[in-house]
């Protein structure tokens, strides 16, 4: 067979497709190639025994049936009400807030972006669709670089870093429906790190004033929001292997959502603008971060019987590990209210969390561990427990109606 | 049903709007193929029916983020459809295929040709059990390829890979096809 100049891949090939479309007999093609020909008869065969395979069909019975229970399933489908509603919640909440947010100050430097922008037009327009791979992301990048690089303010830097975080999550989308997994982990790395920074702005700075970091801090839970519900699809569409570094992105968005609910929760400005019978924000998410939780209970309960139903309510809230089979329950099935109603879960919420934050850095996320882990790494605290109590029992899930 | 590809892009348009109807057109328009995809790649008809659902529920989930981008929506069914077959037999105990009942109830409907329905189903059965056996992508690409007639172009945009790499795995994949048949039957 050396002495073709195709493959026998392509010779197997060009055979297939011109039987199939009836230009040559499989005699035919076997005659044109001798020498391969014991190989590629019973291959030539068989691939014309699977295209002749039984067009098997579902029953009408079957078609109706299901198409009314699917038709059912997705009417009352919570997650994907949840994402039509979740990008309004805030906005109703605090009308005024995002009103004003996007007025940037206009200065020189402003100006000579939107020269620089007018003159690369063209390649904006071709970098903004990029994708990673493609010849213009790069391009990309590097504005979002010049953003950042001659932003002013902290605050405005914030801004641009949750926007660059969204724009990563909707390349991974795209890259995940497009079936190309080979950036994913990058993407999700870089989301990371994005909203790891405007964390970092939010709680360390001391370059915005109270406001602001009230405005940025409801901002952000409505971006993590959404960004929830999208990393959650990014799961649902790839497959264990793929997962690592979304789950790690997903963490954060949750813990940083949960910390950051204490800002606004807290704040006087909140208190004092928002309107009355609009306090549902507080019960949307509990505050609650791995390690946090047992620092804002009362030193009398440390180690009881609370505590050891808050831990419970923690590990089974953060415990869910794709990579591990038999896991108990996915995250998206896990309903906290459920939870916390036949626990009695405790009645002091909300509390203040501001003061016991702790933002992962750069270097401490993602976090690392180990493939199999059955726990997921916790992200580091600046104020550790103190107290050495055994991990809590995996908590079963309440059983549903 | 939509008869040309304008139509079922509305359709898919609509959809993501949140239009259950048109969400169950596009289903009606699919199930057969999603099904049969499925129904090959596992080797049975009740787990290909449970499938099935769980795939037009997930795509339902997701098709706020789906962004039409000139591609068939059926390679983002299809992909949908593979990630949940590969965590279907990751969660599977062992690696037997179950053995779906000979006759099923479309055989008795008393209807003439019903010896030629269940030697199709026979011959269904079998492939399907042997084309489980082959790894993920060699049953992506022999089930699209032949049983849903894709050609290289549209396995490749479904696989991710290039139409050379589609073409190795199609060979790899008849090869080890043929050996596994030959000791089914033998």
């Amino acid at each position: 067979m050396s002495h073709y100049s195709k493959s026998i891949e392509k010779i197997l090939d060009y055979c297939i497709l011109d039987i199939q479309s009836g230009r040559r007999t499989i005699e035919e093609c076997l005659r044109t190639y001798p020498e391969i020909r014991d190989e590629l008869e019973p291959l030539l065969y068989l691939s014309i025994r699977v295209t002749e395979a039984p067009k098997l069909t579902t029953a009408e019975t079957y078609k109706s049936v299901a198409k009314v229970r699917l038709l059912n399933q997705i009417k009352s489908h919570p997650k994907r009400k949840a994402i039509h509603n979740q990008s309004n919640t805030l906005k109703g909440l605090f009308p005024s807030l995002f009103s004003g947010w996007g007025r940037l100050r206009v200065s020189g430097l402003a100006i000579l972006v939107l020269i620089i922008t007018f003159f690369l037009g063209g390649v904006l327009t071709a970098s903004a669709k990029a994708l990673p791979g493609e010849p213009f992301y790069k391009t990309k990048i590097i504005l979002e670089q010049v953003q950042l690089s001659i932003s002013q303010s902290e605050i405005n830097k914030s801004y641009l870093y949750l926007k660059f975080a969204s724009k990563r999550i909707n390349e991974a989308s795209l890259m995940v429906q497009e079936n190309k997994m080979e950036n994913l982990d990058e993407l999700m790395i870089e989301y990371s790190k994005d909203i790891a920074k405007t964390l970092t702005i939010l709680f360390e700075s001391d370059a915005i004033t109270e406001q602001e970091r009230v405005a940025l801090a409801a901002q952000l839970i409505e971006n993590l929001e959404t960004n929830e519900a999208q990393i959650l699809h990014l799961l649902s569409f790839t497959n264990s292997v793929d997962r690592r570094t979304i789950v790690d992105a997903l963490t954060l968005s949750r813990y940083g959502h949960d910390i950051v609910l204490g800002i606004v929760q807290d704040s006087p400005w909140r208190k004092n603008n928002l309107r009355e019978g609009r306090s549902g924000l507080v019960t949307i998410t509990p505050n609650i971060g791995a390690e946090y939780v047992p620092t804002i209970l009362p030193d009398s309960e440390i180690g009881g019987e609370l505590d050891q139903r808050v831990e419970k309510y923690l590990y089974s809230r953060w415990l869910y590990d794709p990579y591990v089979e038999g896991t108990p329950f996915p995250m998206w099935d896990f309903d906290p209210s459920e939870f916390m109603a036949d626990q009695n879960w405790p009645v002091w919420w909300p509390t203040p969390v501001r003061t016991l934050t702790a933002i992962p850095t750069l270097t401490e996320f993602p976090p690392t561990r180990s493939a199999h882990s059955d726990r997921p790494t916790e992200i580091p605290t600046s104020k550790p427990r103190e107290s050495t109590r055994m991990p809590p029992e995996r908590t079963p899930r309440p059983p549903r109606p | 049903m939509p008869e040309t590809n304008q139509d079922e892009k509305a359709l898919v348009s609509r959809a993501i709007d949140g239009d259950e109807e048109a969400f169950g057109k596009l289903y009606l328009l699919h199930l057969d193929a999603i099904y049969r995809y499925v129904y090959y790649r596992i080797g049975s008809m009740e787990d290909a029916e449970d499938l099935t659902e769980q795939i037009f529920l997930k795509a339902w989930e997701a098709l706020p983020g789906y962004q039409q981008r000139g591609k068939p929506f059926t390679s983002w069914l299809y992909r949908i459809a593979h990630n949940i077959i590969v965590d279907f037999h990751r969660k599977r105990k062992n690696n037997e295929i179950s053995v779906d009942k000979v006759y099923d109830e479309s055989l008795d409907d008393g209807q003439p040709g019903i010896l030629q329905k269940i030697v199709e189903q026979e011959e269904a059965k079998l492939l399907a059990n042997a084309i489980s056996q082959l790894s993920d992508e060699q049953q992506q690409v022999i089930v699209l390829r032949f049983v849903e007639g894709l050609s290289h172009k549209e396995v490749a945009r479904i696989l991710g890979k290039n139409e050379g790499a589609c073409r190795m795995i199609q060979y790899r994949a008849l090869s080890v096809l043929q050996q596994i048949l030959q000791k089914l039957t033998d």
